[in-house]
């Protein structure tokens, strides 16, 4: 299977490669207000707004550095009403995709809580290697603030 | 701005051109090789963000995809004598360098010249030139080191026939709009033609778009 790496910080994280529409580079996001404080911006892709999410500071609070091999991954995101949007990540050192197998990711402890992100585990010679969800980046709460709520768009 | 990279290796490395050399280089041979060189390459991923690159690819993100078509088509791209041609990457096994070729007593047919070594396989030799009747051309007189510089082996296979043409030049794989292939003129008779899907332009070059299935029909033909 093949996904994108990307860094957290010094850990390795990756995202299924089929979850990835576009590797874009570190654009100029547009300020959006109301929003989670983990969300850096919305982002003018092709004249769609698309929320960006700051992967690194949803998991450690600091904002990711604005260096060239920082990168905006633009992902299929699937919301909790079943619907399809485009979610931005923004991910460090986003430069390699990297095959792994399937199989010798372990399921984490952490998969239990309600917002883990990351499911599955696994190590190779360079150390540990995390599986993050995209389907689960979001809260139910943020899903609906980002893209409204399905009820909403239903009327 | 990032820091300032020290280019030492076109200073005192392998791109230099004054006389100074690294003590380094004995060691490394090559610059490539040196610790100094790679991490410079790596520092441009660590580098700032220049504000016209951001600025631009912002822009260039915003603006709605102009064409949403997915009719493309990959094409590789070689030069027969003056003929630019190009056929669908999908039915290119393989190029490779020239290899000889052993002639088979007895053939009558023009196009097959004889059978060539690929990797301990024989597989059959034909020559694009005379089916397509395509000849040498005088436009690219280049010396005949230059010439066995660029000349090429292509291998096809379509339907498990395989087929081994030495070609002038390749170019290399191109995609391009399948709206951007232009018919025919239908004036146009020979041989070359008549195996054509159609034209597009290259850099300026017209480059004609070989149809695989004709194309295959006519070698399987030559070999009955």
């Amino acid at each position: 299977m093949l996904f994108v790496l990307f860094h957290v910080g010094e850990d390795r994280y990756v995202v299924d490669a089929q979850k990835v529409v576009e590797v874009v580079p570190l654009v100029k996001l547009s300020n959006f207000s109301n929003a989670p404080d983990y969300i850096a911006g919305l982002c003018n892709y092709r004249a769609l707004p698309v929320p960006v999410v700051d992967v690194r500071y949803l998991l450690d609070g600091t904002t990711s550095k604005q260096v060239m091999s920082t990168r905006i991954l633009l992902v299929k995101y699937l919301g909790y009403a079943g619907r399809e949007h485009l979610l931005g990540m923004i991910a460090e050192y986003a430069t390699e995709t990297i095959v792994l197998d399937e199989g010798r990711f372990h399921q984490s402890a952490l998969k239990s809580s309600e917002e883990s992100y990351v499911s599955n585990i696994m190590t190779d010679a360079q150390g540990v290697i995390q599986w993050m969800d995209v389907d689960r980046l979001l809260s139910r709460r943020d899903c609906d603030l980002l893209y409204g709520s399905p009820d909403e768009a239903d009327e | 701005m990032g820091e300032q990279v020290d280019n030492c290796w076109s200073i005192i490395g392998v791109w230099s051109k004054g006389d100074e050399k690294c003590p380094r280089l004995e060691d490394v041979l090559h610059c490539r090789n040196c610790e100094v060189y790679s991490s410079a390459g790596r520092s441009l991923l660590t580098r700032a963000i220049p504000e016209d690159y951001q600025e631009s690819w912002t822009v260039l993100l915003a603006r709605e995809e102009v064409n949403k078509s997915n009719d493309s088509l990959s094409i590789v791209v070689f030069r027969l004598g003056d003929e630019w041609l190009g056929l669908p990457t999908m039915i290119v096994k393989e190029i490779s360098e020239i290899r000889p070729v052993h002639g088979i007593p007895n053939s009558k047919s023009a196009v097959v010249k004889g059978l060539v070594n690929v990797r301990g396989e024989l597989k059959l030799w034909v020559s694009m030139g005379t089916l397509l009747s395509v000849d040498k051309g005088e436009n690219y007189n280049f010396t005949e080191l230059r010439k066995s510089f660029l000349e090429r082996l292509v291998i096809i296979e379509k339907d498990g026939d395989q087929f081994v043409f030495p070609v002038s030049e390749i170019i290399g794989t191109h995609r391009i709009w399948k709206d951007s292939i232009r018919d025919v003129p239908a004036t146009a008779a020979n041989s070359m033609y008549s195996h054509l899907a159609g034209l597009f332009e290259l850099d300026g070059r017209h480059v004609g778009v070989l149809d695989q299935e004709l194309l295959l029909n006519s070698l399987r033909r030559t070999l009955v």
